[in-house]
């Protein structure tokens, strides 16, 4: 499975790697910002997103709503704060498919992936 | 979660990164409050720490981080305006996680956050009580619905929804509602407060719509409004899964769809039942609030509603059963390939439609733009720079032995001439790519002043409150790039002008509106090129430096005696400050008085191969000069012989170089003096400063004049032998230093010398001179 992840600190998207690796995945496309991710979504064409909410240039809400006018059905999990857990429903409204807050654990963001998969598969079939 | 030790290392360095910025943009949001762009990027790097540190577990770090951010959070949302003590509580909190990060790399357990300060900012991000919350005005709603009156307002939803009776339509008649307990599972359980609160704001809204489909100038933006309304009030009840709601939501886009082709009455029938459907979805969604799924057998109004809809409108064929699944909803989304939503979307009024295929091509558009964007740095080891620097600079030292030896061939006859154009031409070209290369690789190691001049805001911010004086610090220039290493042996010596221009330069506010200045005092840092080497200025507005002053002060301090300060211009004795053992401090203050005089400052920038100078108007400020070369381990130098010995003199110090007649020199107690020109300088002989034979002194006929910090010296040497780029190259300890030497290098035939230290050059004078 393809993921493409979108965070704007290295920091993070080497963690998220790392817990995406513990859990198989391992064919991972990185952006640093929701333009950097529109820019890559066209080659790459993943399976899944992950992608963070604040980020500079454009943020996840903004990425969201720009890939969602192009592309109803690639799943997208936003990676969120608790702080920001108020607004998840703007985001689910966007088009997420699903969230998961920072920290997770490999456990709970696996969890949420097989969720997301199995609706989104569920849906295509 | 066990993480591999490089994400920490990542962390630090990235999260260092963000810090530094974050402190200089703390300090310029002070002046700037509402400056909405920079509280973002403030707020965005206090998240980000945040965001990895939760990841490696650091509770401490996230815990202040949090707190700040939270506080952040609500000037981002102008709860409360930055102010001067919020800013103090800010940068406090910032300075604790530096602290952290300290103790990360030194392997720590991590400084726990001050309660009270984590408290104070979290009190910032309530905002004292007056959180700017709106909240929807269901009341307006109310008040242009004409076409279902009864059935309209949200308050006595359950006993309107089966009695309904729509003034241009029927109301279907419900069957009774059934109410189960209802439970979501965690991840989702937590956000049904948020789901309830919007799903509630959107089907006032829709409401507010279905009431405009009556009116025929409204009807088609309103039907494309509730068709963009209840795809995003679909999206969440999607997302919670709670199905009748699904079904209900479809039905609202359905009429979003063929809203906008349905005529007065048609639209007054289709209103009615859509001000039914959003009465039912309220009445679940508050069900919802309370852990309950209130829900009624649908088939019949879903049917009713379809065929009402259809009724007279071919346009679509229906495409599904009142009891359809989600995954066909999702299918009949408009605009998704599939052909039922292509005839679905036939209905959307021609603007919509129009306006989606544009958006399409330019986002084709911008996805070419940037693709060829991304990063564009790599983080490279330090120590794999240094080493690479190192081999250049044996790379040039054996291009000059090789280009030597060329000469030596080309100007000699034993080769065919031919043969000796090519040698000529070689070395030519690898004189170019050498330089080339060495340009290329310093610039791998170039660095902007920025790196150093983003931390002054923050120093100057500071001194300025704990001195009670009002300072601006204006920095220019601070894109210039120097060397890796200037930067790190840069920082002190401009740390301690920038304190000394506050503390000694820049007057209190009283004393400076009684003198007829502004209150608020000015100091420039400003850099810029000047060739090879980088300048940069301290200008203070300040009361500048006052001779007598300095004099007084040397002369107790015995710095200077008398006689020599009778002698002396007002400039010479400005420049006393630079002399060993000179502090005007008082009292040791906090601020300048470190024991760090302007010596150090001076020895620290000539360790550099630079240069200081001051200029000051008593009264008006003072600017201090700093002159340096770009780079410090390659450099040009002028080559003198000294006897038999050849000696590499820093070109940057060297002003001219003159023969002087035996008229010019002449001896002044004791010491030997030459006049050039209109002025008279100290002369010193090679021989004694590099501790050679002495011989006769008119084996040393010529004079290399040199300047540091506006003094000048005339070294006598024996003849000039040519200019060269010297790689310096550092002396070990256990060679005997010979006099006022730095470093040693080898010339391009070959031999070894050594390079003049003109900073010890000129201390030596210093301890001739009282004598």
């Amino acid at each position: 499975m393809k993921i493409l992840l979108i965070d704007d600190s290295k920091t993070m998207r080497n963690i998220q790697k790392s817990v995406l690796a513990q859990l198989g995945y391992t064919v991972i496309e990185e952006a640093c910002d929701g333009q950097d991710a529109l820019s890559k979504v066209g080659a790459f064409q993943p399976d899944l997103i992950l992608v963070d909410w604040n980020m500079p240039n454009m943020d996840g809400l903004a990425f969201v709503k720009a890939f969602r006018a192009g592309n109803k059905t690639t799943p997208l999990i936003m990676v969120t704060t608790e702080s920001e857990k108020s607004r998840v429903i703007e985001a689910i409204k966007a088009g997420v498919n699903n969230y998961v807050i920072k920290p997770f654990t490999p456990d709970l963001l696996s969890q949420r992936i097989g969720e997301t998969m199995s609706k989104v598969n569920k849906a295509a079939a | 979660m066990s993480f591999d030790p490089e994400l920490m290392q990542d962390f630090l360095t990235e999260s260092g990164e963000l810090l530094e910025q974050l402190d200089q943009d703390l300090v310029t949001l002070e002046s700037t409050p509402s400056e909405g762009e920079l509280v973002n990027r403030v707020f965005r790097a206090l998240h980000t720490i945040k965001g990895s540190a939760s990841f490696l577990g650091l509770t401490n770090l996230v815990q202040i981080a949090h707190a700040a951010e939270t506080a952040l959070n609500a000037a981002r949302n102008k709860v409360f305006v930055i102010d001067r003590p919020a800013m103090d509580l800010l940068l406090e909190g910032v300075d604790t996680i530096k602290k952290q990060f300290d103790n990360i790399r030194a392997g720590q357990e991590l400084l726990k956050p001050d309660k009270g300060l984590c408290e104070q900012l979290i009190a910032l991000g309530d905002g004292h009580g007056a959180p700017a919350v709106v909240a929807p005005a269901p009341a307006v709603v109310a008040a242009v619905a004409p076409a279902a009156p009864e059935a309209v307002v949200g308050k006595s939803v359950v006993v309107s929804v089966g009695a309904g009776q729509g003034a241009g339509g029927e109301a279907f008649a419900l069957a009774e509602a059934t109410s189960t307990p209802f439970s979501l599972p965690p991840g989702k359980c937590e956000l049904v407060e948020f789901l309830v609160a919007d799903v509630e704001a959107t089907l006032d809204q829709i409401a507010e719509q279905i009431a405009r489909l009556c009116d025929d100038a409204h009807r088609s933006s309103a039907a494309s409004t509730i068709s963009d309304l209840a795809e995003a009030l679909t999206r969440s009840v999607d997302f919670f899964g709670v199905d009748p709601m699904l079904e209900l939501a479809g039905l609202l886009r359905k009429v979003g769809s063929k809203g906008g082709d349905l005529s007065k009455d048609e639209a007054g029938a289709v209103g009615a039942r859509a001000q039914q459907a959003v009465d039912l979805l309220r009445e679940t969604s508050k069900g919802l609030a309370g852990g309950q799924l209130v829900s009624r057998p649908l088939d019949g109004f879903c049917r009713s509603f379809i065929e009402l809809l259809e009724a007279g409108h071919d346009l679509a064929p229906m495409v599904r059963a009142p009891s359809a699944a989600p995954a066909v909803i999702t299918a009949a989304v408009p605009g998704a390939a599939t052909s039922a939503a292509t005839a679905a979307t036939a209905g959307v009024p021609a603007s919509v439609q129009g306006s989606k295929p544009e958006a399409k091509v330019a986002e084709h558009e911008h996805e070419k733009k940037s693709a060829a964007s991304g990063e564009q740095t790599i983080r490279v080891e330090v120590g794999r720079l240094e080493s690479l620097l190192n081999l250049v600079g044996e790379l040039v030292l054996q291009k000059n032995r090789v280009s030597a030896l060329g000469r030596q061939m080309v100007s000699s006859d034993w080769a065919p001439q031919e043969f000796r154009e090519s040698v000529a031409q070689a070395n030519g070209a690898l004189d170019r790519v050498t330089a080339d290369l060495q340009n290329a690789v310093m610039k791998t190691r170039m660095q902007p002043l920025e790196k150093l001049f983003g931390k002054y805001p923050r120093l100057i911010r500071d001194l300025a409150r704990k001195l009670g004086k009002d300072i601006n610090l204006v920095i220019e220039g601070g894109e210039t790039e120097v060397d890796k290493s200037v930067i790190e042996e840069l920082g002190d010596p401009l740390i301690h002008l920038m304190r000394n221009s506050c503390d000694h330069g820049i007057e209190s506010p009283e004393a400076r509106v009684a003198r007829g200045k502004p209150r608020t005092g000015t100091i420039r840092l400003a850099a810029s090129h000047e060739g090879s080497h980088v300048q940069i200025l301290i200008i203070d507005d300040g009361k500048g430096i006052d001779p007598g002053f300095i004099a007084r002060k040397a002369l107790e301090k015995g710095v200077v005696t008398e006689s020599q300060l009778g002698t002396m211009t007002d400039r010479e004795k400005t420049l006393l400050i630079f002399a060993p053992g000179f502090s005007t401090a008082e009292a040791l203050s906090d601020v300048s008085g470190r024991g760090v005089g302007m010596d150090v400052v001076r020895t620290n920038i000539e360790k550099l191969k630079g240069s200081i100078e001051i200029d000051s108007t008593p009264g008006q400020g003072s600017t201090m000069r700093i002159t340096i070369p770009l780079t410090v381990a390659i450099m040009a130098a002028m080559m003198v012989a000294v006897g038999p010995e050849v000696y590499a003199v820093p070109l940057s110090a060297i002003t001219e170089i003159v023969k002087p007649s035996e008229g010019q020199v002449s001896t002044i107690r004791g010491q030997k003096v030459m006049r050039l020109r209109d002025t008279v300088l100290p002369l010193l002989d090679g021989a004694d400063v590099f501790k050679l034979s002495k011989g006769d002194a008119s084996e040393r006929p010529f004079a290399v004049v040199l300047s540091s910090a506006g003094k000048r010296v005339g070294l006598l040497v024996t003849r000039p032998v040519g200019q060269q780029e010297v790689v310096i190259k550092p002396l070990d300890g256990s060679i005997d230093r010979k006099g006022a030497v730095s470093g040693a290098t080898v010339r391009d035939d070959g031999g070894v010398s050594l390079i003049v230290d003109i900073a010890k050059l000129f201390a030596a004078l210093e301890r001739r001179e009282p004598g």
